[in-house]
């Protein structure tokens, strides 16, 4: 790869960062990583409206509650973040 | 594989709703989104029906819905946000009757993600500008977790706050900006808009702006730099309600009317709310709220101006209510903000002393109108339990809670019942089944009776003219529009027509026109004439349409299909046969050429017509042993056969009432029946239809089981499961231990926890069924330590997939006996199908892995899975080898098992040797391969493989849980699927998704799709401009009537029957390709349509196929100077072993009976003396052999010169007559051959036959044998004088009577029989030189293994020593 190239990829990556949240990047932590995987999927559950009436059957609640409480959920859907060691 | 996708019901869920003015006209309108799909419905206001207008699949899923305005304008647009990563503007076009995609902005990814906006739409009031957004928006509710993101304490999570902003477009930067941003309530859920501004014409406010921010039981008003107001949301007073429990808002919607506005918002329970803000300009003095009425929770609510209310529900049928009141002078308790201390904002983080309401009927609203839907479709099951039907029927579980109903659906449509009591007492209405004496009311005042010998013209004043039929003659048949009579006289009085006239048809006269110019007449000799009208050349011969048996009814109708034309009728004359086979062929306006010519088997009765209204639009009424309605639904013709139980009535019911009786039918293809519809009696006697019973907390289940006779529709039986137990499965199991007796088995579990999941206990309840099935008698309860959530009969035992384990028990006296457990399974066991001693367990989220039980060790194993997970949710067996499966995500796949490995397992006895491979990927050491795959996009329920007509051939049927019931369906040709296919790529590129979703990430959304083509995609192809149509079709070598021919036959075909026959034919051409290409064409079709095919009568169906055939290519202009013919041999094998062979010309047919030639027809050559008869008769010689000198057969298809037009078709000089042959299959026939005579006039019969036998005992293929025995005839030259033997054309065709042996055993068979005739001779008997060649087998291969084992042995001891370039030569060996 010329060094030109490997500039325009990185700079394209930062961009792809900023603009898309959720993106990995080589220091994710398992935690980062998890809480993206929830909010992903709630989102996924909230977006797609046969999902989110499957969940509501089975839960017996109206669909409103159901993305709601997805919503709600994805604040911190995998409890708080692990303490740092420094 | 390849399949073809097919949508039999769409789904019904409406998922958005918007109401507008969006065809430009006052009238309003809604706009539905039914998840996959876009409506446009249309209340009427008089009687209050919602009718669809149009329907399109947009071919994405939508994810939000909403109506703009522009400034000025009279007319809605409508902005849709779908997973397309787009944005549309769609306009409803009334003249097209079609949505109109006016911008499509791209502004991210496709598919449903949380940072690709979509999700959430708002509109500027005004029409300005529209907001898109993954938040909510212009004020939007906001929570930034980054903070709590990076604190470990949780101290941030807790104090995450939600803010309300605003955000604002400034129209002189372009750019947004965010206005004001505040915290607010943590458990908000919804914004709701309040208007505001002035109005440009008054200085009076609308309102004073803002919105209302709905809470978890509260409802609170806020606006920029002003107090805030806050009522709490009133509860139910309900002593069974959990209190703790908080109540949300889940859909509002505001209504402006002159000066004032008013919200209703509707709770989570279904109960709506009346609230209103006082205000004084741009003050808020005061929030109301109120309690209005309760109608089913719905997705999304709209007023309409004409004061409607529709509630589009989450769950079950919509509904359209009327306002009566708005709720303003009733004793309902009103709770204001002004009763609270500062407005109820004195502590914003404590919640405001309960309010309460009592739920009562309905009292502001009136329901006018219910639109079915079966969302959700839990379960399903295909079977056929009515009595005299002949189509199954799909009995779907729908609903939830106590809205849930069982429902029979059939293919069909429905009609509504019509009072018979209200015939309209008019007397000019009337007509009779005899055609002979009708009755027509002509002009306004004035009546016409024909009856036998004349016309009767009665006017208002009684005054009476009389024409009458010449002395002899008797009017036969008639026929009138509102202004012309024509009749047709027994003498044949209409010029020109060769035979008796049997029926008659004129057009309605056009508008503004004094008559219509074409006259259809169809006469005994099986044609139909169009005749003009024209008072210039009155009766002259237009064109000419032959048929393949007399007409019983003509009717000449104009109905709009925009799939020939899109604006204008198109006249189309419908001819009902004798036969029960209706042709439509489409009549030019212009020059009375008929063209486009469909056929249909409609019954076993002769057809009658009779023109009737459609809601309000032309259809045609079609009788045969069963009814059939043609009318045009969404601008394109639909022909569906109707549900009527009484034939005779029907007939006497469209015709003897007025014709609008038929107005009152639905656009519905299927038919729906409630049934079994759940009625309890609640603590406080609310239906728990409209308000639903008390939410209870997560693990409180209440459950039963109930028996339901499908036919009465009618509950037999409830049991009641008590002590917080809930059934998840159930099966009816023959136990093989008390002599297969039929058992219930109830998968029960008690206290069940659905996340994480977990239970007390769970339970296999066995029941004894006692009086015929109507009771159940409780044997004993089988504890299990997980939720039994599949249970099947397996080898008259139970097999039952309890959480993560396969189990297999058998009955016992006191309960389930356990027998084995296999324990390997990922997540919980959601499916099983069985089929011999294999079970294909489907899992929660690991996809379908196959098990195989082992008596002899009494193992359970698993030998293969699927080599990548997936979410199943319903599975069904397709064959030994191959699973179909849908996944939660709205995907079908299916997936095959290597044969070779089935075998493999299966020759396994104990199932040793799969219990020590090796796993591979952590699984079982065998993967399943994808065949096919497709998104669906609606989550699948259930599947099943049925065939939708007895007999008829089977097809993958699944439900989706918003309603979707459609139909995969095998391609019948490798031709089929490379035309489909080809089709549908055109497709994707030419008619783009309305939400802009490319269609092939649609449909491959989770996973690349393959193997499938989407039929609703290849459907809308009709729908297309003519242009564009013509242009795919050029692409595609076929004609736009081809084309569309071709799609109708393939959803026509997945209902209809499978025809086991085979046919086969050689058509030998000459004088040029034309006939014998059309021929090649047509001919096996028109056999298959034939009536007298459908009865099984072979032979005159084959001779209606040949003389049809040839009758039509006559009729048709293509031919008309067209000089060319063709001799044609045919073979009809059917599956009751029976060969039909037919012939017309000097091609053959020839079995091969265990080496024997056996000529099956008969080469017509002039010289015969019957043959030379008949030309002489005909009036035409025979010289040189040759029919007047020239052709060389006697019979043939086409060669029209020697076919003299009026006569009786077989009596034609070169006839297409064929004679046929029978004969029956025995187990000594080896094979046919069909071949022209440029093979015949080398070899004989018999030395074709050697020949064939000769190259099948050199094991040759049965084509190269053909390229051989060509080869064989060509002539070496053309040098030599001997009269061109060997330079003809030559076509040869080896037909393998395989009489139930595959392929390869045929051939086996063959040769053996070859060598044991034509080779050695037989001195010993078989099966002794069979044990004796086994027997030397045998003492070889142990000579072998001696041999081998002395090998190595020499090699085993001196291992250590074996020189290092030796060992290369050791790993050969």
């Amino acid at each position: 790869m010329s060094s030109e190239l490997r500039y325009t990829a990185n700079t394209q990556l930062e961009h792809l960062h900023a603009r898309y949240t959720g993106t990995g990047h080589a220091d994710l932590t398992k935690y980062e990583w998890l809480t993206h995987q929830h909010r992903d999927t709630l989102a996924s559950i909230v977006g797609h409206p046969s999902l989110a009436s499957y969940l509501a059957l089975a839960d017996g609640e109206a669909v409103g509650r159901i993305k709601f409480e997805m919503t709600e959920r994805m604040l911190q859907p995998c409890g708080p973040p692990p303490a740092k060691d420094d | 594989m390849h399949l073809y996708n097919l949508t039999l019901q769409p789904p019904t869920a409406i998922t958005h709703a918007i109401a507008g003015n969006f065809s430009g006209s006052r009238q309003q309108e809604i706009i539905v989104s039914r998840g996959t799909r876009l409506e446009l419905l249309r209340p009427d206001v008089q009687s209050g029906k919602v009718l669809t207008v149009i329907a399109s699949d947009v071919f994405g899923c939508i994810r939000s819905l909403a109506a703009f305005r522009l400034t000025g304008g009279t007319k809605d647009y409508a902005v849709v946000g779908s997973d397309s990563g787009r944005i549309i503007i769609l306009d409803y076009d009334p003249k097209t009757s079609s949505f109109v995609k006016i911008h499509q902005e791209t502004f991210g990814k496709s598919g449903a993600r949380r940072i690709v906006p979509g999700q959430y739409l708002a509109t500027d009031p005004k029409g300005r500008s529209v907001m898109i957004s993954a938040n909510p928006t212009y004020a939007a509710l906001e929570v930034d977790y980054s903070e709590s993101d990076q604190d470990p304490t949780g101290e941030a999570f807790n104090n995450a706050e939600k803010m309300l902003t605003y955000y604002e477009l400034d129209l002189g930067l372009n750019h947004v900006i965010r206005k004001w941003s505040e915290p607010t309530d943590p458990r908000a859920n919804m914004l709701v808009q309040v208007p505001g501004g002035q109005l440009a014409s008054s200085d009076r406010y609308d309102g004073p702006s803002g919105v209302l921010v709905c809470c978890e039981d509260h409802i609170i008003y806020r606006h920029m730099d002003a107090p805030q107001h806050r009522v709490p949301i009133p509860r139910r007073d309900h002593p069974l309600q959990d209190p703790d429990r908080g109540l949300i808002i889940t859909a509002a919607v505001m209504h402006k009317m002159k000066g004032a506005f008013f919200f209703l918002l509707q709770s989570e329970e279904g109960d709506l709310y009346k609230v209103t803000i006082e205000h004084e300009e741009q003050d808020v003095k005061s929030l109301k709220i109120k309690y209005f009425d309760t109608v089913p929770v719905a997705s999304s609510l709209c007023i309409l101006k004409s004061g409607f209310l529709f509630v589009a529900s989450e769950f079950g049928n919509h509904y359209l209510y009327q306002f009566q009141k708005l709720g303003d002078d009733d004793n309902e308790p009103e709770f204001s903000s002004a009763s609270y201390a500062s407005f109820g904002m004195a502590d914003p983080t404590s919640p405001l002393p309960r309010a309460y309401f009592r739920p009562r009927a309905l009292d502001n609203l009136t329901l006018v109108d219910e639109i079915e839907s079966l969302c959700p479709i839990i379960d399903s099951k295909v079977m056929n339990l009515l009595p005299n039907s002949d189509t199954p029927q799909i009995f779907t579980a729908c609903g939830r809670g106590a809205r849930s109903t069982l429902r029979t659906l059939r293919h069909g449509l429905e009609v509504e019942e019509v009072v018979s009591s209200d015939l309209p007492s008019i007397p000019n209405a009337v007509w009779t089944t005899k055609l002979k004496e009708d009755v027509q009311q002509i002009g306004p005042d004035a009546l016409l009776q024909v009856h036998p010998h004349g016309i009767r013209h009665v006017l208002a004043d009684r005054h009476v003219t009389e024409w009458r039929v010449p002395q002899g003659g008797t009017i036969v048949c008639a026929t009138t529009n509102k202004r012309q009579v024509v009749v047709a006289l027994s003498t044949a009085e209409l010029k020109g027509m060769g035979s008796t006239v049997l029926a008659l048809s004129i057009a309605e006269v056009p508008e503004g026109r004094q008559r219509t110019p074409y006259l259809a007449v169809g006469c005994e000799d099986q044609t139909v004439r169009i005749v003009s009208l024209d008072p210039e050349s009155t009766l002259e011969t237009i064109s000419l349409q032959a048929l393949t048996a007399p007409p019983s009814a003509i009717c000449i109708a104009d109905m709009l299909d925009a799939g020939i034309n899109k604006s204008q009728p198109t006249t189309f004359v419908n001819i009902g046969l004798q036969n029960g086979v209706l042709l439509r062929t489409v009549l030019d306006p212009v020059n009375g050429q008929l063209t486009d010519t469909r056929t249909r088997f409609l019954g076993t009765r002769p057809i009658r017509l009779v023109r009737v209204q459609v809601q309000r639009n032309p259809g045609i009424l079609a009788l045969s042993s069963r009814p059939w309605l043609n009318y045009t639904y969404q601008n394109f013709i639909h022909f569906t056969p109707l549900i009527f139980e009484n034939l005779d009535y029907a007939w006497s019911f469209s015709t003897e009432l007025c014709p609008e009786g038929l107005i009152g039918i639905t656009g519905s293809l299927l038919r729906l029946r409630q049934a079994g519809k759940t009625i309890d009696d609640e603590v406080v006697n609310l239906p728990p239809e409209i308000f639903g019973r008390p939410k209870a907390p997560a693990g409180t289940w209440a459950s039963c089981i109930r028996i339901i006779n499908p036919v009465e529709a009618k509950t037999v039986n409830v049991i009641p499961l008590d002590h917080n137990e809930a059934a998840f499965s159930i099966a009816v199991v023959p136990f093989a231990a008390r002599g297969g007796e039929l058992h219930l088995v109830v998968g029960t579990a008690q206290d069940t926890f659905l996340s994480p999941r977990s239970c007390t206990s769970g339970f296999l309840r066995t029941y004894r069924f006692m009086k015929d099935g109507q009771n159940l008698e409780l044997l004993h309860k089988t504890e299990t330590n997980d939720v039994p959530l599949a249970v099947m009969a397996f080898q008259g035992r139970l097999v039952a997939g309890v959480g993560k384990s396969l189990r297999l028990y058998d009955m016992g006296k006191k309960k389930l006996l356990r027998k084995v457990e296999n324990k390997n399974f990922g997540s919980a066991i959601v499916t099983l199908s069985t089929q011999g001693s294999r079970i294909l367990v489907g899992d929660m989220q690991e996809s379908i892995s196959f098990a195989v039980y082992k008596p002899p060790e009494n193992r359970l194993l698993v030998f293969a899975d699927d080599s990548q997970p997936r979410w199943i949710s319903a599975a069904t067996m397709v064959d030994y080898n191959t699973v179909v499966a849908g996944d939660r995500f709205g995907n079908v796949f299916v997936n095959r098992l290597d044969p070779k490995i089935s075998d493999q397992v299966d020759d396994d006895p104990t199932g040793a040797g799969i219990l020590h491979e090796k796993g591979i990927l952590a699984g079982a050491p065998h993967k399943t391969d994808m065949l096919a795959h497709f998104h669906v996009g609606d989550l699948v329920t259930s599947i099943h493989k049925v065939a939708l007509v007895a007999g008829g051939r089977e097809v993958l049927l699944y439900t989706g849980l918003h309603g979707t019931i459609g139909i995969l369906v095998p391609f019948a040709s490798k031709e089929d699927v490379d035309l489909i296919s080809t089709l549908e790529q055109h497709m994707r590129t030419e008619q783009g998704s309305l939400v802009g979703r490319d269609h092939l990430s649609w449909r491959g959304y989770y996973v690349p799709v393959k193997g499938v083509v989407d039929g609703d995609l290849c459907e809308t192809f009709a729908q297309l401009p003519a242009n564009k149509q013509s242009a795919i079709a050029g692409e595609l070598d076929r004609t736009v009537g081809e084309l569309l021919k071709k799609l109708e036959q393939l959803r026509v075909t997945a209902s209809g029957p499978h025809d086991p026959n085979a046919f086969f034919a050689v058509y030998d051409g000459h004088g040029g390709d034309a006939t014998a290409k059309y021929a090649g064409l047509r001919l096996h079709h028109r056999l298959a349509d034939d009536y007298e095919y459908r009865c099984q009568r072979y032979p005159s169906a084959l001779r209606n196929a040949f003389l049809g055939t040839d009758a039509e290519m006559r009729s048709m202009k293509e031919f008309a100077r067209d000089r060319s013919g063709c001799a044609a041999v045919a073979a009809l094998v059917t599956c009751d072993n029976e060969i039909y062979a037919a012939n017309a010309g000097d091609s053959r047919i020839v079995l091969s009976v265990a080496g024997m030639a056996k000529e099956l027809s008969f080469d017509h050559k002039p010289g015969h003396p019957r043959e030379y008869s008949r030309i002489k008769a005909a009036g035409h010689g025979v010289t040189d052999g040759r029919v007047d000198g020239k052709l060389a057969m006697s019979r043939s298809l086409g060669d029209f010169v020697y076919k003299d037009l009026g006569h009786d078709p077989t009596l034609h000089a070169v006839t297409s007559d064929p004679e046929i042959k029978n004969h029956r299959i025995s187990c000594e026939d080896e094979f046919l051959v069909l071949a022209c005579d440029g093979i015949w006039d080398c070899l004989s019969s018999q030395d074709v036959i050697d020949t064939i036998r000769f190259l099948l005992s050199r094991q040759i293929g049965l084509q190269k044998i053909c390229e051989e025995i060509c080869d064989l005839c060509l002539a070496p030259d053309t040098f030599d004088g001997d009269a061109g033997v060997g330079t003809d054309n030559m076509t040869i065709m080896i037909v393998a009577l395989l009489n139930g042996k595959s392929e390869k055993e045929w051939h086996w068979w063959m040769s053996e029989r070859i060598l044991r005739r034509n080779g050695l001779p037989q001195i010993y008997n078989p099966a002794r030189l069979e044990r004796a060649r086994a027997m030397r087998e045998a003492r070889e291969r142990e000579r072998e293994r001696q041999q081998a084992a002395k090998f190595y042995e020499m090699f085993a001891e001196p291992r250590g020593r074996v020189p290092a370039d030796d060992v290369d030569r050791m790993q050969v060996v």
